[in-house]
């Protein structure tokens, strides 16, 4: 009987429903966990408590809010173009999921084990922008048109210079395969990648920061000037689908930020998966560190920021990586 | 037939059922969105087919080229030429417009049955390659026997730009 | 190296003039009006350099780019067609001043790609050249001022580009199905018949779609009276003539691929009928010189599949050599134009009435150019059609040359029209007359044509010496 699970559980297709259901059960529990802790980063940086009221240290305050999401009414506004405006916060959750299959989290517990796990994380982290654009545009609100109108050029704008950032670190380790780059960065904690390729790293945060839509690039929902950018007329899990998906995309950006420059499942004393959440969770901890110290950008200086300061330095960073690897080989 | 058959031609119905469908949607509706949603759909149902035909490096490309990149601009496209959600009035179901999409079917069925008539009657022979084909590989072709055309479509690529440049940039008047 | 070098001189003058042209668009302050000056010199050197390396031979980079007498006869024409368009846009009055720099440089890309064109014989290398000098038309003809014309010519052109090339494309990918290779030197090998390899035959043919919409031939030329009629006289005068050499080219290596007795080539000889038919019944009616000429290049396309017809190193051979003498005798029916139309407007027939008294010179040019298309003696448009139906006969398509003299029959009404508007009708109100010296280089073309007419055996044996490389 249980060797005969056991076999069943190698079947490929068996293996990767598995993955994908323990992936979910992930993402949601990660949203509500991180609901909390940005919320007591925020209190703790703006030196006030943040929510302490329910249960010990206000730490059923995220059940309570999902709780609150989950009974609330879904509206679609008047004009709206009802099948789209339904799509597009599913549209926006659904690609998340699959980013996470060949995440190498430690050399045993790996989704699927891919060649071009890099690129197909890539891939589907762009489908973001265009639920957004749906988003935005089937809800017949102008500040849901203006908000996506933003999203879509800030998203187009910052994915070169990612692109670019991760082809340098594929240059060198010249593998796709996110195990592989993780296996490159072995020999102590020198050969992490963050210390062998600096300015791919901090470029990467800064571009990863803006795919997010993160404060202190958060234009396509800044409040206080489009009420809430793509998501005004949304309400109830419909709303939460999204915030879920932001939180998500986040840990997804923050794990391939681990894989590539931080050595991914490496580290003493403890276990990989321990490093590796460890590692990622630290990386989000910097970026909610960043939400709330740094102000919003304006639109010019956030293109300006891209065009002309990453993106000629990510190319050069690619050219001397490749001009490098070319002399070491 | 295994398992991993039947699910592969399952995945293939279902390929070809969001070309279709996504082709259709975009030309039948009559709002430009919609029209890019089908497009997007028939573009994903490709990258589906060359995951099947087992080049999940050309697939994974055409998601972050054509639909991470490609539509998103199409879609900035129309927002910043025309008022959002406004329903261009062209013409209904008239018999006119029914007559119309008769010949349009036509057209497009004739070439699909010609074509399938000769292939089903007379399949070209497939070489037998690997499962799956190394990057290196790709990368060997495109500097090797295909160099000239990967340095013409640089070339290509650069008269497009400037083209555009041309043809749509203003220059500020100096005073 | 050096050989490879040596080889490639042509190609390597003509991007040499491209990145200066560039350098020049990015420099140059916002409202410098002046043209490249030194550019009609730089196209006439790139002449020089042609006729230089018209001995080259040689096969490089992985065997997809041949350098012989075929590609460098080509490459010839192109730049003495470059160099005359460059000098028919000299006053260029219908581009704003600002962007006439990057007008040339458009041109002299377009240019580059057709001699690309010339030397490529791998399919998408060739789909790519021909891309490089399509996509350098689609940024030029929407360029008139405001025109509105101008902007549905350049839409019209964009969208039957891109249909054609699509229809190219997927037969690209039924040839690479069925015989697993693009290059040529493979393909001429393979088995092109329809009892073999049918996807393979139809897969060519929808491949050379992409060229017959170049070359405007019959089901793909609803563009061409609209784009010429729509765009600057200027680039008319480009996209009329020098394009056509690029198609005519590449059809010229695939026909030769194929026997004589292939289903393809009967293709080729049908569509060349209705070309001829077609736009010569079209052209009957026109008052827009342009118009005429436009519906006149779809019934010259179809002249030119007389030649690819036949299958013979004769007949590719005139195919080269009618294309060569078609750009020749268009651009000298342009260069009238566009000096009549001071303004840049169109010009119709009634512009035309009482030229012989402003400007015997222009009207000189403009009887010899008709002439030369009707296909009389003495000019060379006569030796060219002569050529071609000579060859044509007994290959198995005589039915296609008796319908090619009795369109010749046709066609004589309409051009010699023109030298009646230009001889004997007189002006109602009188036009000013354009600017001494104006007829200049037209008078050179016309003197050309009359040469050619006159003594074309060294340039047709040239080309019947390429044609015989690639048929024995």
């Amino acid at each position: 009987m249980m060797s005969q699970l056991l076999s069943y559980l190698s079947l490929p297709l068996v293996h990767l429903i598995l993955s994908l259901v323990v992936i979910l059960a992930f993402l949601g529990v990660n949203g509500i966990v991180l609901i909390y802790v940005e919320r007591k980063v925020a209190g703790f940086i703006q030196r006030r408590p943040g929510p302490y009221e329910v249960g010990p240290w206000g730490l059923l305050q995220p059940l309570a809010d999902a709780l609150k999401l989950l009974s609330k009414q879904l509206v679609t506004p008047m004009g709206a173009d009802k099948i789209l405006f339904w799509a597009a916060p599913i549209l926006s959750f659904a690609p998340v999921v699959i980013c996470f299959m060949p995440m190498p989290v430690s050399p045993m517990f790996t989704g699927m084990e891919m060649n071009l796990g890099l690129i197909l994380i890539l891939a589907f982290t762009s489908l973001n922008v265009l639920a957004l654009c749906l988003a935005g545009w089937s809800s017949n609100n102008k500040y849901s048109l203006l908000g996506a109108a933003r999203a879509v050029s800030q998203s187009v704008a910052y994915e070169i210079p990612l692109l670019i950032t991760v082809l340098a670190i594929a240059f060198q380790t010249g593998s796709l395969n996110l195990s592989e780059i993780v296996a490159s960065q072995t020999k102590g904690i020198w050969s992490w990648n963050i210390f062998v390729q600096p300015i791919a790293f901090i470029i990467y945060i800064i571009a990863v920061t803006a795919e997010t839509n993160r404060a202190p690039f958060d234009l396509p929902e800044a409040e206080s000037e489009l009420t809430a950018g793509f998501h005004t007329e949304y309400a109830g899990m419909h709303f939460g689908l999204f915030f879920l998906a932001e939180y998500s995309y986040m840990i997804v950006v923050c794990a391939v930020a681990t894989v590539l420059f931080l050595g991914g499942w490496h580290g003493p004393f403890l276990s990989g998966p321990f490093w590796f959440i460890l590692k990622t969770y630290a990386l989000i901890l910097v970026l909610m560190w960043f939400r709330w110290t740094f102000p919003r950008v304006r639109f010019d200086q956030l293109l300006n920021i891209c065009w002309k300061w990453l993106i000629p330095l990510s190319l050069i960073n690619l050219v001397l990586t490749a001009l490098l690897v070319k002399i070491v080989r | 037939m295994s398992m991993m058959e039947y699910l592969a031609y399952a995945a293939f119905g279902l390929y070809l059922f969001l070309i279709v469908a996504g082709g259709l949607a975009a030309v039948l509706s009559k709002n430009l969105i919609r029209s890019l949603v089908g497009l997007i759909m028939t573009l994903f149902g490709v990258a589906g087919m060359y995951f099947l035909m087992s080049a999940p490096f050309i697939a994974l490309m055409q998601i972050l080229i054509y639909v991470g990149a490609v539509s998103v601009l199409i879609f900035f496209a129309i927002m910043l030429t025309r008022a959002p959600g406004g329903e261009s009035g062209i013409e209904g179901s008239t018999p006119k417009a029914l007559k119309r999409g008769l010949l349009a079917l036509a057209t497009a069925l004739m070439p699909a049955v010609i074509l399938g008539a000769i292939i089903i009657r007379k399949t070209p022979e497939t070489l037998p390659l690997k499962p799956e084909t190394a990057l290196t590989v790709l990368g060997e072709f495109l500097t090797g026997p295909f160099a000239l055309s990967f340095e013409l479509i640089s070339v290509v690529l650069f008269v497009a730009m400037a083209g555009a440049v041309l043809l749509g940039f203003e220059r500020r008047k100096s005073e | 190296m050096i050989q490879q070098i040596s080889q490639l001189l042509p190609e390597l003058w003509q991007i040499a003039v491209v990145l200066v042209l560039f350098l020049e668009t990015i420099g140059k302050p916002a409202n410098d009006a002046a043209k490249p000056k030194w550019l009609p010199l730089a196209a006439a050197a790139g002449i020089f350099v042609a006729v230089f390396s018209l001995k080259a031979d040689g096969l490089l980079f992985f065997k997809a780019y041949q350098v012989d007498s075929l590609s460098q006869f080509f490459k010839l024409a192109v730049l003495v067609g470059f160099f005359i368009v460059v000098l028919n846009a000299d006053p260029l009055p219908t581009v704003e001043s600002e962007k006439r720099s990057d007008y040339f440089l458009f041109l002299a890309l377009s240019a580059l790609g057709l001699m690309f064109l010339a030397s490529t014989v791998e399919l998408i290398a060739v789909y790519m050249a021909l891309e490089i000098s399509s996509y350098s038309l689609y940024a030029l003809i929407p360029l008139r001022g405001k025109d509105q014309r101008a902007a549905e010519a350049g839409i019209k052109y964009v969208l039957f580009g891109a249909a054609a090339t699509a229809v190219s494309l997927y037969g690209l990918s039924y040839i690479l199905a069925t015989q697993h290779s693009t290059y040529l030197e493979v393909l001429a090998a393979a088995d092109w018949t329809w009892t073999h390899s049918p996807l393979a035959v139809i897969g060519l043919t929808l491949f050379l779609a992409g060229f017959f919409y170049k070359l405007a031939l019959f089901p793909f030329h609803f563009w061409c009276p609209d784009v010429y009629d729509g765009t600057g006289n200027e680039t008319a005068a480009y996209v009329a003539t020098l394009p056509k050499l690029g198609a005519v080219v590449i059809m010229i290596r695939l026909v030769a691929m194929l026997k004589p007795e292939n289903g393809i080539i009967t293709i080729i000889a049908v569509l060349g009928a209705c070309s001829m038919t077609f736009g010569n019944l079209s052209a009957l009616i026109q008052k827009d010189l342009k118009r005429m000429l436009g519906f006149s290049s779809v019934s010259h396309a179809g002249y030119i599949m007389v030649g690819l017809s036949a299958v013979s190193a004769k007949g590719l051979a005139a195919a080269g050599y009618y294309s060569l003498v078609y750009v020749l005798m268009n651009l000298a029916c342009f260069w009238v134009i566009c000096r009549l139309a001071t303004d840049g407007r169109n010009i119709t027939l009634d512009d035309l009435n009482g030229l012989y008294k402003r400007a015997p010179g222009l009207a000189f040019i403009m009887a010899v150019g008709a002439f030369a298309l009707v296909g009389l003696p003495p000019t060379a448009g006569f030796m060219g059609k002569f050529f071609l139906l000579t060859s044509a006969w007994n290959r198995g398509h005589d039915w296609l040359v008796i319908i090619a003299c009795l369109n010749t029959a046709i066609s004589i009404y309409y051009y010699l029209n023109i030298v009646r508007h230009a001889y004997t009708a007189e002006a109602e109100e009188p036009l000013p007359a354009p600017k001494p010296g104006s007829a200049l280089w037209g008078g050179v073309l016309a003197t050309l044509l009359l040469i050619l007419g006159a003594f074309p055996g060294p340039v047709f044996h040239y080309a019947e010496v390429a044609g015989k490389l690639l048929i024995p």
